[in-house]
């Protein structure tokens, strides 16, 4: 079914099935609600103003996919450049990312989870991202990232093992 | 000979094709060191789904998006392209213009492409007028059964746009008076036309988006983002600021720092 970026219909039915998928990306790219708020809002935007046609309601969802994640990642370098300024000023120590409005209900491990995540360096936590809570394959990882296959599969897997150190680090992984 | 994580990793996530994959399985079967290995990976997978933000987390933002969505952009598509763009507040004599600008480079495009497979041909009154000079050219037209007869102005600004699309160019149509989100970085000169409502005291540092609404820091520096053509994002800051950081971004040339994902 072809997929017209600025026709009503089209366009609400991409928002209700991707905007889950692009809300959870931007999120666990930057752990920042209000930032990630932003950047669905601007990502869907831009869907709606460029009148693409897409093939297929999963083309489309890649174009979010890209552009949202590029967003996050770019949002998330910003605020690393601004920390280390900071950081530089202060001289203290890199606090914890989160504000305690930000954080949200669960339990011990999951917040764990998204704090070790966000100590992942950014091209292993938009692989492990997508791969974990955008409910992609290799491949099609492989395709919005514009990188192989077996490149996917490497840094999914790298990023967990970090992720595995960084846990057992804390003590907290339920084993 | 035991399995190494990369493989157990690639079968957690369901990705390892056949044969590969039963043979894991029948050696997980046998081999309690891979088995044991195999839980870890496993327990660190579910404490990593564990921790996916679910529904209930961002009802909210979903909801509130969706309403500014609607608002600023679905409803209006209802209406023609070309009302739509008019009823924008610029004045209807820019919009009229902004449209002649397209159609006559459309127009210049589809002649040096006369010859394009894709593109509509402009008519060519066919041999039947000699034959029957006493037809009109509309009537040739009406009884031409060829497909590709039609001219421009058979086709509505959406599809000449849709067309130029398709073909790869980058079509924009944008009023005048109108200024775009993806300017390049001194937006500051830029938006001083915009923000004529209250010239005094506005700080300098305050951006406008088209519709004149105020923007927030975090959506100024979105606006500094060039993109091309697949929605890939070039950052300008990056550009700036480090630009061997660009070519470690191009995902072309991005290998993993050790090349075989099978290493053990």
């Amino acid at each position: 079914m072809e997929v017209k970026s600025s026709g009503y219909e089209s366009f609400k039915q991409v928002y209700k099935e991707v905007f889950p998928i692009i809300m959870r990306v931007a999120y666990h790219v930057t752990y920042n609600m209000d930032a990630s708020e932003d950047i669905c809002q601007e990502a869907f935007i831009r869907f709606f103003d460029r009148g693409l046609i897409f093939p297929s309601i999963d083309e489309a969802k890649y174009w979010l996919i890209r552009v949202t994640k590029n967003l996050s990642i770019n949002y998330v370098k910003r605020k690393g450049r601004e920390k280390v300024a900071v950081d530089k000023i202060k001289k203290q120590p890199l606090p914890a990312a989160k504000t305690g409005e930000e954080t949200v209900i669960g339990n011990e491990t999951c917040e764990m989870v998204r704090q070790a995540i966000q100590l992942l360096p950014e091209k292993l936590r938009a692989v492990l991202v997508l791969k974990e809570y955008s409910d992609l394959n290799y491949k099609e990882i492989a395709n919005i990232l514009n990188i192989t296959e077996s490149n996917v599969k490497v840094r999914v897997h790298r990023a967990k093992l970090q992720l595995e150190k960084l846990l057992n680090q804390e003590g907290v992984h339920v084993s | 000979m035991c399995l190494d994580d990369q493989v157990l990793s690639t079968y957690i996530d369901g990705e390892l094709a056949e044969p590969w994959k039963t043979q894991v399985e029948e050696h997980l079967l046998h081999c309690s060191i891979c088995k044991s290995r195999y839980n870890q990976l496993k327990d660190l997978g579910n404490d990593i789904k564990s921790a996916r933000l679910r529904e209930e987390e961002f009802a909210v933002q979903r909801e509130r998006i969706w309403q500014y969505l609607e608002k600023n952009c679905v409803a209006v598509v209802k209406e023609r392209f070309i009302e739509k763009r008019l009823s924008f507040k610029a004045p209807v004599l820019v919009a009229a213009a902004a449209a002649f600008v397209i159609l006559f480079s459309a127009g210049i495009y589809f002649a040096a492409n006369s010859n394009g497979d894709v593109l509509p041909e402009i008519p060519v009154v066919s041999g039947q007028v000699d034959a029957d000079t006493t037809n009109s050219i509309v009537s040739v037209r009406a009884t031409d059964s060829a497909p590709a007869a039609m001219s421009l102005q058979d086709l509505t600004i959406e599809e000449i746009l849709q067309l130029l699309d398709n073909r790869g160019f980058e079509v924009d149509l944008r009023l005048k008076s109108v200024e775009p989100l993806t300017v390049s970085l001194p937006v500051i000169e830029t938006s001083a036309d915009v923000k004529e409502d209250d010239p005094e005291d506005i700080p300098e540092d305050i951006y406008y988006d088209q519709n004149g609404n105020q923007l927030t820091v975090e959506e100024v520096a979105i606006a500094e983002v060039l993109y091309d053509a697949e929605g890939n994002i070039i950052s300008l800051e990056t550009l700036e600021v480090a630009p061997e950081e660009v070519i470690s971004e191009d995902p072309v040339s991005e290998n993993p720092p050790e090349g075989n994902p099978a290493a053990p």
